[in-house]
């Protein structure tokens, strides 16, 4: 028997929604029902703004590529290793 | 078995990742300078992220590569060859962040969100910031700030954070390399995600609930 969707949510359970719900994954049911909750709550729809702002700005996150001198010195140094090493 | 990634070696023939890892295995020195150029920077940053600095991610680099040539012939196919990677990569991350002392131990609770008994927010109303995050995106301090607060996470949740929002694996991509359930995954990303909005949150000088 499928489980039946509440109706309602706290801010606490919507809270627990929102990595789905920021990738469409949500059920189109709790969708509705978490969409109601805010369309009255200004503390989620904030906290969902802030969520969302967090995961875009942590993916502007870069560090630098690894220099394409160093590259071609791995390289050497692993062709050094692997004439050391036989696959086991 | 893994849904190959597709190499164009010239304008007709198309080499599948499956075929460059037979060749790897037939211990083919080409391929494996091939597979070094293809994947070497994603490994890098991979382990640049989870371990915070470089030096440490290009012995990370090469550690993943020697043991990409020992131990081709154990690798079945039945994940993607990235994944694979991943693993090995996470795997040799982890290793050394375990021979860290840590300085100093974050309470992560305290970042993440809390509630009344009745499941409101326990502090509102819950401040709008998003707009000093848009103004400071690229301020070398706010930067930081992520990398420290990236830093503070724990282990497994940082390599899921990794692999998801900056190496953009599907949840079930994650859970095969590290070993988890999808569920699991969420949980993991979740929090994370909820902890490095807490971070920002009190860096900004609001509660992070």
């Amino acid at each position: 028997m499928a489980e039946s969707v509440p109706t309602r949510v706290t801010c606490e359970q919507a809270t627990a929604l929102l990595i789905d719900y920021i990738t469409g994954e949500l059920d189109p049911a709790t969708t509705l029902v978490l969409e109601r909750h805010l369309e009255r709550c200004v503390d989620c729809v904030v906290f969902l703004r802030t969520y969302k702002e967090t995961i875009r700005t942590t993916r502007t996150l870069r560090y630098d590529d690894m220099p394409g001198e160093l590259q071609n010195r791995m390289l050497q140094t692993l062709h050094a290793k692997m004439r050391g090493a036989r696959p086991q | 078995m893994a849904q190959a990634e597709h190499t164009q070696s010239g304008p007709h023939t198309e080499i599948t990742e499956q075929d460059l890892v037979q060749r790897l295995q037939a211990g083919d020195a080409e391929t494996f300078d091939a597979l070094f150029r293809q994947y070497f920077q994603k490994i890098f940053r991979q382990a640049t992220h989870l371990l915070g600095n470089t030096a440490e991610a290009e012995e990370v680099v090469q550690e993943v590569f020697l043991a990409v040539y020992e131990k081709a012939h154990t690798f079945r196919g039945e994940a993607a060859f990235t994944t694979w990677l991943y693993r090995l990569t996470t795997n040799a991350a982890f290793s050394r962040l375990r021979r860290r002392k840590r300085s100093h131990e974050v309470a992560i609770e305290d970042y993440l969100p809390q509630f009344q008994p009745d499941g409101h927010h326990l502090v509102r109303p819950v401040v709008d910031w998003s707009a000093n995050l848009e103004e400071r995106l690229a301020d070398a301090q706010l930067q930081q700030l992520l990398r420290q607060a990236i830093e503070l996470l724990q282990p497994l949740d940082k390599a899921v954070l990794v692999l998801s929002d900056f190496e953009d694996l599907s949840n079930k991509e994650i859970g095969e390399a590290l070993g988890l359930t999808v569920l699991a995954v969420k949980a993991r990303l979740h929090r994370a995600r909820l902890f490095l909005r807490g971070q920002l949150a009190v860096a900004f000088g609001h509660s992070p609930t």
